[in-house]
């Protein structure tokens, strides 16, 4: 794009990127903690 | 969605136009151009991803080992998943995304352009890590042949030569490129519509592409570190996945389907966006019930990702959690059965015609809804303990991903197609190529149902002679299948080389702010924001 964004909506969209970057990094983070906790208790469910 | 404009400043800005040479590529910002660049990459992929599915079915042709090893067969399945899914149908759908959302939204271009250009490049890169999964093995020291199918479940795939490493790296450059994407999407879709346009007026498509983003956002990352765990397992001593060292390759599992099933709904969604642009089009109607189909694609994503483990019935879950991943499961079919509700009522009394698009459209009704009735029955657990790993399976999830994937993105390559390149296709071969793609579809999956019904395991090379008519009637399909796509290439290139000038509003029914801009849209749009009542 060659056209300027107003600096005020440049701001806004880098920050909203930088929110939803840091919910991305923030998932796969907790993933692995949260994923073999959660496995250890469905195996220790009864059935 | 209302699209009244106001005041529209659109195709003066042809005087600086598109920058010559490669540069205008390798360092492009300009939404129009990063999505014909997904395109092109996505059609080639499928050709790829096709190539390896026909040498499938011709080996499946008859019983016996005739035409490659078993290896090379367990490796050129896992080669079709992954270039059908990650580089044809993910590519193709993000291709759509970059040309249509700003011109449907009102927007000069993507909120993050240089962002997007790197989303693009990253995914060339990722094919090459990809490509060299492949053949990597066949050079001296190249280690084992990939062997896991998609899934990639260890011990399986810990045993694996370095090919699997490039996989993995291709995984996690996949996984960025879509995550980036996907933040470019939302970050445009809230913040750069256009004056009038509130998020209950955005357009269908824009909000199927709003929830797929999220859903990518939400479950790519697990992807990444499931992937980087068993990387990990494979070279850095952890044992995660390793029973021996007190891990359980079951968390993989887990791990990869929390992933892969919302994935199911990253390929539909954008499709079904489509199909909510095509179906009021060539209805005249406006759609039917856009309140419930915005409430319907959040109900399929919210819920998708909580029913991840109905593809593992089989490996010994509690009596709670398979009872609770069968109700979850089967709870998706009422907001998927909405849509189609929608769909069916938009066309009912409507003044239909059937150009190409309309024809996909009817077709991924029929065969995407029959395709969703077996996902009914394999979401049923002691149903799925007989089905499980059959060619059932394999028949229904074709069902769901052709129709439910694919047809759309056709759907929306021929409706598009006008906009995008300036000329009308060609309406006669476009109609050949619905019909001898459809029925060749049919004629390659419907006998695969009866082949896993009576016992045939899938991802197997060879099989009991009792099962060779069907094999027979799906390779024939199948080639047949695989040949139409050639017809598709030539209509797409005959008509980017020209045929009869398509005006600014191709289709007597469409509507919306991307009708507003002259075929082919200018290099440069939406400069000044048109106001939507």
């Amino acid at each position: 794009m060659n056209m300027q964004q107003n600096p005020q909506l440049r701001k806004k969209n880098i920050r909203t990127a930088v929110i939803l970057g840091v919910i991305a990094v923030v998932v796969m983070l907790l993933s692995v903690p949260f994923w073999i906790n959660l496995f250890k208790l469905a195996i220790d469910l009864p059935g | 969605m209302s699209s009244t404009v106001l005041d529209h400043d659109v195709g003066h800005h042809e005087h600086h136009g598109p920058p010559a040479g490669i540069g205008r590529w390798l360092f492009s910002t300009n939404h129009k151009d990063i999505g014909s660049m997904y395109l092109i990459f996505a059609l080639v992929m499928l050709f790829l991803g096709g190539a390896s599915a026909m040498v499938i079915r011709a080996e499946l042709f008859m019983p016996g080992i005739q035409l490659v090893d078993p290896d090379l067969y367990n490796n050129l399945v896992t080669n079709h998943a992954l270039l059908m899914i990650f580089g044809a149908v993910m590519p193709a759908a993000a291709g759509m995304a970059n040309w249509m959302i700003p011109l449907m939204v009102g927007a000069p271009d993507m909120a993050l352009p240089r962002l997007n250009n790197l989303s693009f490049w990253l995914l060339p890169a990722a094919a090459v890590m990809l490509v060299l999964s492949f053949v990597v093995p066949f050079f001296p020291g190249g280690g084992s042949q990939i062997n896991t199918g998609w899934t990639l479940y260890p011990p399986l795939s810990l045993q694996v030569g370095m090919a699997m490493d490039f996989l993995i790296f291709a995984f996690h450059l996949l996984g960025i490129s879509s995550v980036l994407a996907s933040i470019n999407i939302i970050v445009t879709l809230l913040n750069m519509r256009a004056p009038g346009m509130k998020m209950m007026k955005m357009p269908i498509f824009c909000w199927a592409w709003l929830v797929t983003a999220f859903l990518l956002i939400l479950v790519v990352p697990v992807l990444a570190g499931g992937v980087t765990m068993l990387l990990f397992d494979r070279h850095f001593g952890t044992s995660f996945f390793i029973a021996s060292g007190g891990g359980d390759p079951v968390l993989f599992q887990h791990l990869f389907w929390f992933f892969g099933h919302p994935e199911v709904y990253i390929l539909i969604l954008p499709s079904i966006g489509i199909l909510s642009h095509v179906i009021p089009t060539f209805a005249r109607k406006p759609l039917f019930g856009y309140h419930s189909m915005v409430g319907a694609m959040l109900a399929v994503a919210s819920i998708g990702m909580v029913v991840w483990a109905h593809h593992q019935y089989t490996i010994g879950m509690s009596l709670a959690a398979v009872n609770y991943f069968m109700i979850g499961t089967i709870i998706i079919s009422i907001p998927v059965g909405l849509m189609i509700f929608n769909f069916i009522a938009t066309m009912w009394r409507g003044s239909m015609t059937f150009e190409t698009p309309m024809l996909f459209a009817a077709a991924i009704i029929l065969t995407f809804t029959f395709g969703g009735l077996s996902g009914v029955m394999l979401a049923v657990v002691p149903a799925d303990m007989q089905y499980h790993d059959s060619m059932f399976v394999v028949a229904h999830f074709h069902y769901v991903l052709l129709p439910g994937a694919v047809f759309g993105l056709f759907a929306g390559v021929f409706y598009w197609l006008p906009k995008w390149t300036g000329h009308m296709y060609d309406e006669k071969l476009a109609k050949i190529f619905f019909w001898t793609n459809v029925i060749s579809f049919n004629i390659t999956f419907f006998p695969q149902h009866f082949l896993g019904l009576a016992g045939m395991p899938r991802r197997i090379i060879d099989y009991n002679v009792m099962f060779t008519e069907f094999n027979v009637v799906s390779s024939i399909g199948g080639i047949l299948f695989g040949l139409s796509h050639l017809l598709l290439l030539y209509i797409i290139v005959k008509c980017i080389r020209g045929g009869e000038p398509a005006p600014a509003r191709p289709w007597e029914g469409a509507e919306g702010l991307e009708w507003e801009v002259p075929s082919p849209a200018p290099f440069h749009t939406w400069e000044t924001a048109p106001e939507v009542k």
